[in-house]
């Protein structure tokens, strides 16, 4: 005879699933007939097979058959026929489970639903944030890149300026090697060749550029080191897909920029970003022929250092090879990752945190939950441990069914994530102007409150078993089902603290909503409402001099005066925050250039259109003719570094780059360029009619249709020539909501709302839950009231008292907590008035109420409509 | 007796397969019986559900006996009891009765 054994794991099904006396004489029998087979030659494949197939065709019958002889018989008599005993199989655990579930759906729905609900809301607000925010630079190693450059001493967290193109060489001759340095510029230039002409934001960079940032083209190659000044180009993914229609074989073939042939010889790959310049187009700097013209060009400079040690070595021997940096200067070495993220650290780290009380309100709703059931098992516990079933049993069974609870919550909230996350990534891209980027479900956090739920559910499960296995079986069997009272108040205290948690969030949200909108309004510098944005653009090739693009826009405006009304249309080179392109120096006296500015030129009207508030003097009028000395207007925080402030109107500023002098003529509020949440950049307003450029930006402020407005316009200037497009219509609206720290604080919006709403949610579920559980735990006494003459109303009112005190204490406790929150909240936030607390509390009350209501009313008309025999047959 | 003192189908060739065995019918010689009579595979579960019911009803009987020159655990030996005997005599009458009259070309008995 083979000594060949059984499958163990098939042996060990048979045990766990059956009687010890079935299982053993099953066994028996199976083992004498596979010794047999095995001892006939049968391949021990084939007799494990058959094995199995006994084992598993074996269990249904016999198990059935157990069930029914201990149900006719009682327990007793099965302990005395198997001689041992009661032991429950994993078969009879599971048919226990959901009879157990079936009897108390209300709680154990609740249960699930929290589950679902936390991972399918939490986790998809989890993905958008991992996405869309914390986005790691797409760069190899980037936590050694750094943005280097001049800032004000007293402001040494500015972006750093941009430095001569000769600085740079300087630097770059007298650094180490493992330091390196390369400059980019941005600017924008006129797309022709490819449909309608369009302005591109093209950035100009040193020829390592791209090696530095260890970024590897996705198609063709990058730049050679030999083709500074040359026309090729390497483009974004984008731009490739959108304009050159996906089509590898673009390679090779001709752009034109600004009237200049390029060739495109790379794509870059499709999850590349520069945080600071979100160019399409990325081009070899232009070789500057004359040293002269080399002082003017200027460039931001990017390095990489191998480490914070270094990074301070490094400025002090740049600070050495620059003596001509200005007085109030000084060099910084900015992380690149921190410009990224801007200001947005800190938001970030409290969407974190209300994400997590969100979470920690669905867990602890699943505790509450859990551990009101098991305690309401205490005497089913006691008859079964009266019975003979051991402690490991019982704590089994309890465990089972929690772990039972919290996978099919699971199961319920991945699908739920599967479906909701891309949604509401999507809804949320939206929301923040965000271009569309497909958002996967964040398994990181599905791992995370998976893994906790279900440690939370074995630990829930086994404390109440374990306490009432100590109190023993007569006394679980005296008490009944009626919990403890200081269980009672633990569970209470649990709701309501989840009341509390919804509330704050909501006043948090509030908060966070609010500062949004402050940021909207007053952050930008100018009313966007209302005002409509039409880009113009002059081909090279006709109107050449200075002069006759000033006339040309001079006719375009007095026409759309003439049809669209006096001061309802202005030009500007460049609306704000579209871009911080057309920086230059600019200095209080001739030969010295202290400041960066942006620099654009606005026609009269302009100021007063965009609600650009005139501080001191004048804006632009008809006088400031290009006969006329060269006149500019400059905003507040410039006016401030240049001169103090209140002198500077009908004073001198030097313009190096024009290499004249020009007179100040009026003080405006200062706008902002790239991203709202940037520290303000000084800017020189130049006469429109004096410095004029090719590109103009038509803005409209008028009560006509839009569609009226952009026929008007264009009209008027396909009049004049029919070879310039208007193009890159929009509202200033969109471009204020398209702007970065928007896009950004906008999906914390809608984050911190997700939260706050699953908070909510969560609070009412759990609200539900107990209070389902208690009345129905209460059966007894309500019938007893009943019987003894109390009225279904009478019932009604006593469950909505109960609930309602809940709520009440919620309140008042999540009242305490939002005041430290808002107080917290302001210090991190733009500030918010004092009204503001008091409006987010009221609002937070009522929609806590109303949820309240929808979540006591049907367990408390529930009670009332019980028959008291039906609720005493019950209990 | 299950289906109105009526024996079930598969009782009945438990029963059967018990008589074959003689005097030494016991778990795996009943279901190999069954086995090789009925052409399919019997689960030994099956088997056993259906010995307790019939044991139940006072069809069977059992005995735990060592077996003789054979180490290791006692074997429950079956035997088909008077009631039994008389079950499935009932069994076959009523069939037979049923099937009177009937012309189906069945190559079985």
């Amino acid at each position: 005879m083979k000594s060949e054994s059984p499958p163990a794991l098939a042996r060990w099904l048979a045990q766990r699933c059956l009687s010890r006396s079935d299982a053993a004489r099953l066994l028996d029998a199976l083992d004498e007939e596979y010794a047999e087979l095995a001892g006939t030659g049968a391949s021990s494949a084939r007799a494990g097979r058959w094995y199995w197939s006994q084992i598993l065709r074996s269990i249904p019958p016999m198990a059935r058959r157990g069930r029914i002889t201990r149900s006719r018989e009682g327990s007793a008599a099965v302990r005395r026929k198997n001689g041992a005993p009661v032991r429950r199989g994993l078969l009879l655990d599971l048919r226990h489970l959901v009879r157990m579930l079936r009897r108390t759906p209300w709680s154990a729905g609740s249960a699930v639903l929290t589950l679902a609900l936390t991972l399918g809301l939490g986790t998809a607000i989890f993905a958008v944030v991992d996405t869309v925010l914390l986005r790691p630079l797409p760069y190899a190693d980037p936590e050694a890149l750094v943005v280097v450059g001049p800032v004000p001493t007293d402001e040494p967290e500015a972006l750093p300026r941009a430095v001569r193109l000769s600085d740079l060489e300087t630097w770059r001759d007298a650094l180490p090697s493992p330091v390196r340095l390369e400059g980019y510029e941005p600017s924008n230039e006129t797309l022709t060749g490819l449909g309608a002409a369009q302005r591109v934001s093209v950035t100009e960079v040193t020829t390592g550029f791209f090696d530095l940032l260890g970024v590897v083209p996705a198609l063709g190659r990058g730049l050679g080191p030999d083709e500074l000044g040359q026309a090729v180009v390497v483009v974004s993914h984008d731009f490739w897909r959108t304009r050159l229609a996906a089509d590898p074989g673009t390679l090779g073939e001709p752009i034109e920029l600004n009237g200049r042939r390029h060739t495109v010889v790379g794509v870059l790959p499709q999850d590349f970003f520069f945080p600071l310049n979100f160019s399409s187009v990325w081009r070899p700097l232009s070789r500057p022929v004359e040293l002269e013209d080399r002082n003017d060009l200027t460039v931001r400079v990017v390095g990489r250092t191998p480490g914070d040690a270094a990074t301070e070595s490094m400025l002090e021997r740049l600070k050495g090879e620059t003596p001509q940096l200005a007085s109030g200067l000084m060099l910084r070495a900015a992380p690149l990752s921190d410009i990224a993220t801007g200001g947005g650290r800190l938001i970030l780290g409290l969407l974190a945190g209300a994400a997590t009380l969100a979470i920690l309100v669905a867990f602890s709703n699943l505790a509450v939950l859990l551990i009101v059931r098991s305690i309401d098992r205490g005497r089913e516990l006691a008859v079964r441990s009266a019975l003979g079933a051991g402690p490991w049993e019982t704590l089994r069974q309890l465990q089972l069914e929690a772990l039972a609870l919290a996978v099919l919550g699971i199961a319920g909230g991945v699908a739920l994530a599967v479906r909701i996350t891309p949604v509401l990534s999507r809804f949320a891209l939206e929301f923040g102007g965000l271009s569309s980027q497909s958002v996967g479900v964040s398994w990181r956090a599905v791992g995370i409150v998976t893994a906790v739920a279900l440690t939370l559910a074995a630990l829930c499960a086994g404390y109440p078993a374990l306490g009432a296995l100590r109190r023993g079986a007569k006394d679980n069997l005296r008490r009944g089902t009626a919990a403890s009272p200081r269980q009672l108040s633990a569970r209470r205290v649990f709701v309501a603290s989840q009341v509390a948690v919804a509330f704050v969030l909501l006043v948090s949200l509030a908060q966070v909503g609010r500062s949004l909108l402050n940021v909207l309004d007053l952050g930008t510098g100018f009313e966007p409402a209302g005002v409509l944005k039409l880009q113009v653009s002059l081909p090279p090739s006709s109107h050449e001099g200075s002069e006759e693009v000033a006339s040309f826009y001079a006719e375009v405006q007095r026409q759309l005066d003439a049809r669209l009304g006096t001061g309802a249309s202005a030009l500007v080179s460049e609306v704000p925050l579209t871009g911080d392109g057309g920086r230059g120096p600019v200095g209080p006296r001739r030969g010295e250039a202290t400041e960066e500015a942006v620099f654009r030129s606005a026609s009269a009207g302009y100021f007063e259109l965009m609600g650009i508030p005139l501080l001191r003097g004048r804006t632009f009028d008809a006088t400031d003719l290009s006969s006329a000395p060269q006149r500019v207007v400059v905003t507040e925080s410039l006016a401030r570094r240049l001169a103090g402030s209140d002198r500077i109107v009908g004073s001198s500023i030097w313009l190096p780059r024009e290499d004249r002098v020009a007179e100040v003529v009026g003080v405006v509020g200062d706008v902002k360029h790239r991203a709202l949440e940037e520290p303000v950049t000084g800017t020189v307003y130049l006469s429109a009619e004096q410095s004029p450029s090719r590109a103009g930006v038509v803005v409209v402020r008028s009560s006509l249709p839009e569609a009226a407005v952009v026929s008007t316009v264009n009209e008027t200037v396909q009049r004049l020539d029919r070879s310039v497009p208007v193009y890159r219509v929009q509202t200033m609206a969109d471009v204020v909501a398209q702007s970065p720290g928007v896009a950004a604080r906008r999906i914390l919006t809608a984050a911190f709302g997700g939260s706050a709403l699953l908070a909510v949610l969560l609070s009412t579920i759990g609200l539900f839950g107990v209070l389902a559980h208690d009345v129905a735990n209460r059966g007894r006494e309500v019938a007893v009231r009943m019987a003894l003459g109390a009225t279904p109303q009478r019932i009604l009112a006593a469950t909505i008292r109960r609930g309602a005190r809940l709520v009440a204490i919620g309140l008042l406790l999540g009242a305490l907590g939002s005041v430290a929150a808002v107080r917290g909240l302001r210090a991190i936030l733009f500030s918010t008035q004092q009204g503001d607390w008091a409006s987010a509390s009221l609002i937070s009350a009522l929609i806590l109420a109303v949820a309240g209501i929808a979540a006591i009313l049907p367990v408390a008309l529930r009670a009332a409509r019980r028959e008291p025999s039906t609720a005493l047959r019950g209990s | 007796m299950g289906k109105g003192g009526v024996l079930g189908s598969f009782e009945e060739m438990v029963m059967l397969a018990v008589l074959h065995g003689g005097t030494t019918a016991y778990a795996v010689s009943i279901r190999r019986e069954l086995t090789q009579r009925m052409g399919a595979e019997i689960a030994m579960g099956a088997v056993y559900a259906t010995l307790d019911r019939l044991e139940e009803k006072g069809l069977v009987g059992s005995d735990l006996e060592k077996p003789a020159g054979r180490t290791g655990r006692p074997r429950r030996y079956y035997r088909v009891l008077p009631d039994g005997l008389a079950a499935l005599d009932r069994s076959r009458r009523i069939r037979n009765e049923m099937w009177r009259g009937l012309a189906i070309a069945a190559s079985d008995g």
